[in-house]
């Protein structure tokens, strides 16, 4: 169905926010942390976006054009950590200074509202073509 | 059946595939908001080519896309916009096909002769 398509496109747009608000909360839960599996402090995430063709195109002309969203991979900060003197701490290097992730709790909330605004958007475009379909159903009574 | 409602049926239908044409372009802006280099699709009615054309509906419309943004991330979205212009068409497209559907009921009322 024609409409169905552009709830595709939106909910792309759904899925993507959602990610994107993962790797916020994933980097503010982690912003103290300085042990991972992979040796050192915890580095922040980011989702990156990328656009991708529709599979089944509904107009000839909008179907080479129209794109939804998905998350093409997840960068994680190439940086090393910010050093804080901390001899006291259990993960503290032999000259006391400690690894601590590099995450700036007002970069990660700027993110998580931004992305609940954008998945509002999304969700806005979901009710209008439900109201869309709603309308063209009562053509025929 | 022409002569009574002229081409408002047709009309109607061609601007209800326009619009929700449009709406899937709104859609993909709005979902690509954050996409780094995204540029923004719009689609424009262009009745002189409908006109050109006949009754062929897919070719009454052009998909236009935008220039490239001048945020740092290069995306030409501003999302509030594609929201307000979403709504609006899609109350277009609702208004259409409430009109649509009174010209069907004004049909069978006038082959039927009875009221509703």
């Amino acid at each position: 169905m024609q409409l169905g398509d552009i709830s595709d496109v939106a909910m792309s747009g759904l899925v993507a926010q959602r990610a994107r608000m993962a790797t916020a909360a994933s980097n503010l839960a982690n912003a103290e942390t300085t042990r991972t599996p992979q040796g050192g402090a915890y580095r922040r995430r980011d989702p990156v976006f990328e656009t991708q063709r529709l599979g089944d195109p509904f107009d000839q002309q909008l179907g080479k054009a129209l794109q939804r969203v998905h998350v093409s991979s997840v960068a994680v900060d190439s940086q090393p950590g910010i050093q804080r003197f901390d001899p006291g701490h259990p993960d503290a290097s032999a000259d006391g200074y400690v690894e601590l992730p590099r995450v700036s709790v007002v970069e990660e909330l700027t993110n998580v509202l931004s992305a609940g605004r954008s998945f509002e958007a999304n969700l806005v475009i979901l009710r209008k073509v439900r109201e869309m379909a709603e309308a063209a159903m009562q053509i025929g009574r | 059946m022409n002569r009574i409602y002229g081409t408002a049926i047709p009309d109607l239908e061609t601007q209800m595939r326009f619009r929700m044409v449009r709406q899937g372009a709104l859609a993909s802006n709005v979902a690509n908001a954050d996409t780094p280099n995204y540029r923004r699709l719009d689609v424009t009615f262009e009745e002189a080519l409908h006109q050109a054309n006949g009754a062929d509906p897919s070719a009454a419309h052009r998909v236009t896309r935008g220039p490239r943004g001048t945020r740092p991330d290069g995306n030409g979205v501003d999302r509030d916009q594609e929201v307000i212009g979403m709504v609006r068409n899609a109350g277009a497209f609702q208004d259409m096909a409430t009109v649509l559907a009174r010209i069907y009921v004004m049909r069978r009322m006038a082959a039927t002769g009875q009221l509703s």
